[in-house]
């Protein structure tokens, strides 16, 4: 090799310690700031109460993504520690644009949480993963009245839950699957919920209690038609045997609406 | 028996709780429990909601 080609190689690994040391420092400075952005923000993981926590514009699949995982736990009437967590979370977002919730919901843990009104109103979020095993108010959990809205939902619930009337008034949802262990014991309107698939229909039936009485399921009627590609006004198109025939009467003890 | 009921064009039926244009009706529950609004009723009661749930 001679002079001039050792330089020229010199040369090049220079840049490239240069670069390397560049990339790695440009790392631990983002890394620092994430870090001392959350664990300020999370009281270095201490923080209990996320009441609108994340609510409003400024939230992107980027920056909503915390450093310490969110357990709530509340037990009293004054720690709302849930309510509107996500309340318009996204809200500047593009109609289109939505924060996938599934890839950082194993940062929170809402099992224990009882009180969850408000907590996706309105949302730019998809794929949202809810156990609200332990929720008594969730009124308004996944209502929309802002024109944006959560689309995709995984849930569960629990016989504890009381009045969820407007906890789904949202036209965006496209889907909800209950989770294994699910248990609908109070009246529930799914009646704005006018794209809800064939299997959100069968997964939402499944899990409505076999032993109450009283009760009332309401669907979106259109929904509940091209789902099973039936008129629910007209008994002849599911007849006995039939597949919305079978799923309907499978729950006798529930009386079924269906609206707009 | 299977009860199914179904509202006048231009009416909504309710139980002064839940509200729908179809209902197909639990096993021993009466009809005797059901009335009409008319639409423009239902939809001040929607409103109503929203209202309510924007705080």
């Amino acid at each position: 090799m001679s002079i001039a080609e050792k330089l020229t190689t010199i040369a090049e690994n220079e840049q490239r310690v240069h670069d390397a040391g560049y990339d790695s420092g440009y790392s631990e400075g983002k890394q620092a700031e994430y870090d001392r952005f959350w664990d300020g923000f999370q009281q270095d993981g201490n923080r209990k109460n996320y009441w609108y926590g994340f609510a409003g514009p400024g939230w992107t699949q980027e920056t909503l993504n915390p450093k310490h995982k969110i357990e709530i736990v509340d037990g009293t009437q004054n720690a709302q520690y849930a309510v509107g967590m996500f309340y318009r979370c996204g809200c500047e977002l593009q109609a289109n644009q939505f924060i996938d919730f599934s890839k950082i919901a194993d940062k929170f843990d809402f099992s224990k949480a009882q009180r969850a009104t408000d907590m996706f109103n309105s949302a730019h979020i998809t794929n949202v993963i809810a156990d609200f095993s332990s929720a008594v108010y969730a009124n308004t959990a996944f209502a929309n009245t802002w024109g944006t809205g959560v689309s995709s939902l995984t849930l569960k619930v629990s016989e504890l839950l009381q009045n969820v009337s407007q906890m789904f008034y949202n036209p965006n949802l496209t889907r909800i699957e209950m989770m294994e262990g699910s248990v609908w014991a109070v009246s529930v309107a799914f009646n704005k919920c006018s794209k809800l698939d064939k299997v959100s229909h069968i997964s939402i039936v499944d899990a409505l209690s076999t032993t109450t009485s009283g009760l009332t399921v309401t669907f979106n009627k259109a929904a509940v038609n091209a789902a099973f590609g039936i008129n629910v006004d007209d008994p002849t198109t599911y007849p006995e045997g039939s597949e919305f025939y079978e799923l309907r009467y499978s729950r006798p003890n529930w009386t079924f609406s269906y609206g707009s | 028996m299977k009860v199914l009921i179904m509202a006048d064009k231009g009416k909504v039926l309710t139980d002064g709780e839940n509200y729908g244009k179809t209902f197909s009706l639990a096993k021993g529950v009466s009809v005797d429990k059901y009335h009409e609004i008319t639409d423009e009723e239902y939809e001040k009661i929607l409103a109503e909601q929203k209202t309510n749930m924007e705080g």
